[in-house]
C-alpha cells in the first residue's frame, strides 16, 4: 500500500504525521518532528525552519515567516498589519501578493505559493530522511475558513514543492478525526463535539456530530487573519510605547527593530502562560539603546480580550447556523497553539459552559488528523467517514452588483449545482461570469474568486440560448466550472480567470525554474551547514589544543594544522563536496585523539557534530 | 404512492437506491435528472421518518465517497463524486419539511402552473407590522424582546409545516384537484417571508 502522510503547513509551524503500525503518530521526534514555517534567503536559495528562524534578527528582511496569512490575499484585504512585516510585500498584477527580497536593482519577487512551496519541500525532506522512503502524496491542511482563492494558493505551493495532493482538509476537522479515533479517548462515541482552533494566524471554530462511523461537521465559521501573531502583534505596541516614554525619539521601523520587538512580544507570551508576570531586556544595538520591564499577566489578558471577544462571536454564529445552543454542545476540543494560553482558555471554558478536552498535544492533533485521513485514503481503512462542508457560500454577480449564491455556505461537500445563462443581444457568442465567495448580500463585500467567459455559444435570437452552468465544488472545497448549451448540445468553452491565484501556466513556469536551481540550491545549502560545521570544528580543537599537545606526537599535530589550512581554503571556495571531503579528512586525522581518555570525551563531541551535518 | 424499482447495471438485483447496488456494491449510472426519492431510496410522498432517512444518508455515503475511490480508475472516481454531489443535494433537501415540500411539489405538478406569490389572506399586513417591530427592536437591542420576536416567528413557522403532511395527504386522496397544490404553494410563499424575517435576528446566547 502507498504512503500518504499528512501535513499540517502552520502559520508558525509545520509538521507531518502518519500511520505507524503502533498507531498515528507525528514524523520525526522532538525538536526534529517541527519545522518552524519560516524561510531566509541565502545568495539564490533557502534556509528553512530552524536554520532560518536563527537569521531573523540577523537578516530580518531576508527572512519570512507568517506566509500562511498571504496565501490567497491581496494587498487591500491585508491591510496596514502588512507594514510590521520586516521583510517587503508588493503587488503584481491581479492583485497577486509578492515578497520582494534584495535590494532596489538586484531584487526578485516570490509569491507566497512559492515560498509555502519551500516550507512543504523541507518538510517532506525530513520526513523522507525519518522513513526512509520517498514521500509522493500528501493530505494538506487548511483552515477551515479558508476561502476558494486560498485554497488554490494551498495546493499550487504543494504542486511546486513536488506534492501530489490526496486532498485538502480542515483543520479543525483533522482534530476531530484525531480525537474521535483516539482509542485512549474519553470522547463520547457519538455527540456533538466543538472544535475551537486558534493558531498562529488562523481562527476556526468548527461543531461536528460525530454518529457511528460518520464525522459530519455542521457548520463551521473563522477569521483567517486572526491569531497568536495578533497576540504578539499587541504586545509589540505596548513594548513600543513604554521604550518611548524613556527614549521619546526612539523609532522603529527599521527590519531588525521590528524583529527584537517580535520575538521579545513572543517570548513575553509564552511565559505569561506559566506565570503571573515577567521581565523582559530589550536591545537595540544599532541605535545603541536598552530596556528593560515588567509585564503583567492582567496587561496581556485585556490586550487580547477583544479578540476573544471576536472568537466567541464566531462560536456564536457557528451556533446559530447549527440551530444549537452552548448546553447541547457535549464536548469541546482545543486545537492550535494559541490555546495554551491561559486567558483564552478560562474565556473559552466560561462560553461553553465546560471543561475543554486538551488530551492530545494541541500542536500536533491536526497533523496526526491530516495523517490519518491520508491512511484511509490510501486504503489503509475504511472504518471512518468525515463529511466537510463548504464554509462560504458561492454565487455570481448578478444585475446591480448584488451577490447570488448557487452554493449556500455550510452545505456538505462534494456538491454540484445547475445554473442557466442566457443572452442579452440578438447573436451573441460568449457571456462574462463573475464568480463570489462570501455570506453578504453584495458583491462588494464579498471576495471576487475570478471571472469566467463563456465562448462559443452559436449565434442565436437574444434570449435564446440556455447555457447551464455547472458548479461543482469537491471534497477539497474547490470550485470548478463547466458549461453546456442546451439547445445546440454544444459544450461552451469555459476559461476562469483566477483573481488572487496562479494559472496552471504560472505554476509550470515556477516548477521548471526551481528545478533549474534545485542543483546550485543544493549545493549552497549544503556550503552553509558544511562552513558552519567547519567553524564549530575548529573552535573545538583550538579550545583543546593542550590536549592534542600532550598526547599527538608533533607530526600528527603538524598534519592537523595543514589541515585545518586546507579545509580553510575550501571555506572560501564553492563547492560543498570539496569541504566535506576535506572536513571527512581532518575528521580522520583527529581521530588519534580519542585514544586518550580526556581526548575522548572531546573528540566524541567534534566527530558527533560532523556526523550531524554530513 | 408506488417506488418503480430500477435494476442494477451490474448484476440485476433490485436497488433500493439509484446511485449504488447493496447486492453487489457497483456505482450505478444515473440520469440528470434522478429524482431525489429515489437516489435515497424512499418512496415519492412527503412522509419520510427523519431517522430514517439519516442512516440511509449515512449508509450510502459510506458506499459513495469519492475518500473510499482514491485508488480507483478515474472514470469511477468521478462517478462517485457525482454520485456524492447529487446524494448531499438530496439529502439536504429531503431533510427539512420546507424544502422537502417545495421539490414535492415541483414534482408533482410538472403541467400545472402555479401562482409563485400568493400569500394566505391578511397575510402581508401581518408581515408589515411584525417587520416594523423588527426594526425597532433591531434598533434598541433589547435582547429579551428580540428573543421572544424569534418564538413568535418560529412558533408561525411551525404552524405552516405542520400543514404540509394533510395537504399531502389530500392530494394524494384527490389527486385532479389543482386547488391543494395551489394551497401548498402559498404556504410555501408564507414561510419563505417568515424565514426572511427569522435571518435578521443576530445570534444571542
Amino acid at each position: 500500500m502507498e504512503r500518504i502522510i499528512g501535513i499540517d503547513l502552520g502559520t508558525t509551524n509545520s509538521l507531518s504525521a502518519t500511520v505507524f503500525d503502533e498507531g498515528p503518530e507525528v514524523i520525526g521526534e522532538g525538536e526534529n518532528a517541527v519545522t518552524p514555517s519560516v524561510l531566509s534567503r541565502i545568495d539564490s536559495g533557502w534556509l528553512v525552519g530552524q536554520e532560518a528562524q536563527e537569521r531573523r534578527i540577523s537578516n530580518p528582511e531576508k527572512t519570512v515567516f507568517s506566509i500562511k496569512r498571504l496565501m490567497g490575499r491581496d494587498l487591500k484585504e491585508l491591510g496596514e498589519s502588512v507594514y510590521e512585516l520586516p521583510y517587503q510585500v508588493v503587488e503584481g498584477e491581479r492583485n497577486l501578493l509578492k515578497v520582494r527580497i534584495g535590494e532596489s536593482e538586484s531584487y526578485k519577487d516570490f509569491t507566497p505559493q512559492e515560498l509555502s512551496a519551500e516550507i512543504l519541500k523541507k518538510v517532506k525532506q525530513r520526513a523522507e530522511e525519518s522513513l526512509g522512503e520517498p514521500v509522493e502524496k500528501v493530505v494538506i491542511t487548511v483552515p477551515a475558513y479558508f476561502d476558494d482563492a486560498q485554497r488554490q494558493a494551498t495546493r499550487a505551493a504543494a504542486q511546486i514543492a513536488g506534492l501530489e495532493v490526496a486532498r485538502i482538509i480542515n483543520e479543525p476537522t483533522a482534530a476531530a478525526i484525531a480525537y474521535g479515533l483516539d482509542e485512549k479517548r474519553d470522547l463520547q462515541k457519538d455527540g456533538l463535539v466543538a472544535v475551537y482552533d486558534l493558531g498562529g494566524g488562523t481562527f476556526d471554530i468548527s461543531i461536528l456530530k460525530l454518529s457511528g462511523k460518520i464525522f459530519k461537521v455542521i457548520a463551521t465559521h473563522g477569521n483567517t487573519q486572526l491569531g497568536g501573531d495578533d497576540f504578539d502583534q499587541a504586545v509589540v505596541e505596548i513594548l513600543k510605547s513604554r521604550v518611548q516614554q524613556e527614549y521619546a525619539e526612539a523609532e522603529f521601523d527599521d527590519p531588525e527593530s521590528k524583529q527584537i520587538l517580535k520575538k521579545a512580544a513572543e517570548s513575553i507570551k509564552i511565559e505569561l502562560s506559566l506565570s503571573p508576570e515577567t521581565d523582559y531586556s530589550l536591545e537595540f544595538p544599532k541605535q545603541g539603546k536598552s530596556f528593560s520591564g515588567v509585564f503583567k499577566v492582567e496587561d496581556f489578558e485585556s490586550l487580547i480580550a477583544p479578540m476573544i471577544e471576536q472568537t466567541l462571536e464566531s462560536c456564536r454564529h457557528v451556533l446559530k447556523e447549527a440551530k444549537l445552543s452552548t448546553t447541547q454542545i457535549d464536548e469541546v476540543v482545543l486545537v492550535g497553539g494559541s490555546t495554551v494560553v491561559p486567558g483564552v482558555r478560562k474565556k473559552i471554558e466560561s462560553f461553553f459552559g465546560r471543561s475543554p478536552h486538551v488530551a492530545i498535544d494541541p500542536y500536533k492533533v491536526v497533523a496526526i488528523g491530516a495523517g490519518i485521513q491520508g491512511h484511509l485514503l490510501a486504503g489503509g481503512r475504511r472504518d471512518f467517514l468525515l463529511l466537510d462542508v463548504i464554509p462560504l457560500a458561492l454565487g455570481i454577480e448578478t444585475l446591480g452588483g448584488t451577490f447570488s449564491k448557487i452554493i449556500t455556505g455550510n452545505t456538505t461537500i462534494p456538491i454540484e449545482e445547475k445554473e442557466t445563462f442566457t443572452t442579452n443581444v440578438d447573436d451573441q457568442t460568449s457571456i462574462d461570469v463573475n464568480i463570489f465567495q462570501g455570506e453578504r448580500e453584495l458583491i462588494k463585500d464579498c471576495r471576487a474568486l475570478g471571472q469566467f467567459k463563456l465562448r462559443g455559444i452559436p449565434p442565436m435570437k437574444a434570449g435564446l440560448p440556455l447555457v447551464e452552468v455547472m458548479f461543482r465544488v469537491d471534497a477539497n472545497g474547490i470550485l470548478t466550472v463547466s458549461a453546456i448549451e442546451k439547445r445546440s448540445g454544444k459544450k461552451a468553452e469555459i476559461e476562469v480567470i483566477p483573481f488572487h491565484g496562479l494559472t496552471q501556466f504560472e505554476i509550470e513556469r515556477i516548477m521548471e525554474d526551481s528545478f533549474e536551481h534545485a542543483i546550485d540550491d543544493f549545493n549552497e545549502r549544503q556550503l552553509i551547514e558544511f562552513r558552519q560545521t567547519a567553524e564549530r570544528v575548529f573552535r573545538g580543537i583550538e579550545q583543546n589544543w593542550n590536549v592534542a599537545e600532550s598526547t599527538l606526537s608533533e607530526m600528527e599535530r603538524d598534519e592537523i594544522r595543514k589541515q585545518m589550512e586546507v579545509v580553510r581554503q575550501s571555506i572560501k571556495g564553492q563547492d560543498s563536496q570539496v569541504l566535506k571531503a576535506q572536513l571527512d579528512t581532518l575528521g580522520d586525522l583527529t581521530r588519534p585523539l580519542a585514544d586518550t581518555a580526556m581526548g575522548r570525551s572531546i573528540l566524541a563531541e567534534l566527530q558527533g557534530e560532523v556526523e550531524l551535518n554530513q | 404512492m408506488a417506488l418503480e424499482q430500477s435494476a442494477c447495471q451490474k448484476c440485476e438485483s433490485v436497488l433500493v437506491s439509484r446511485l449504488f447496488c447493496f447486492s453487489c456494491n457497483a456505482l450505478q449510472t444515473f440520469p440528470n435528472e434522478v429524482d431525489f426519492f429515489e437516489v435515497l431510496g424512499f418512496p415519492i410522498s412527503f412522509e419520510i421518518k427523519s431517522a430514517e432517512l439519516e442512516e440511509r444518508y449515512q449508509q450510502l455515503s459510506l458506499e459513495l465517497h469519492p475518500d473510499f475511490y482514491g485508488s480507483a480508475p478515474e472514470a469511477e472516481k468521478r462517478l462517485s463524486e457525482s454520485a456524492t454531489a447529487i446524494l448531499n443535494t438530496a439529502f439536504n433537501t429531503l431533510r427539512e419539511p420546507t424544502s422537502r415540500a417545495d421539490y414535492l411539489l415541483h414534482l408533482l405538478c410538472k403541467k400545472q402552473k402555479l401562482d409563485e406569490r400568493s400569500l394566505p389572506d391578511g397575510f402581508l399586513g401581518e408581515m408589515f407590522f411584525l417587520q416594523e417591530s423588527l426594526d425597532e427592536l433591531l434598533e434598541s437591542g433589547n435582547e429579551a424582546e428580540l428573543s421572544g420576536m424569534r418564538e413568535d416567528l418560529n412558533g408561525r413557522q411551525k404552524n405552516i409545516e405542520a400543514d404540509y403532511f394533510p395537504l399531502f395527504k389530500k392530494f394524494e386522496d384527490n389527486p385532479e384537484d389543482p386547488e391543494i397544490l395551489q394551497q401548498l404553494q402559498t404556504h410555501l410563499n408564507a414561510e419563505r417571508y417568515l424565514r426572511r424575517l427569522l435571518d435578521r435576528i443576530p445570534a444571542i446566547d
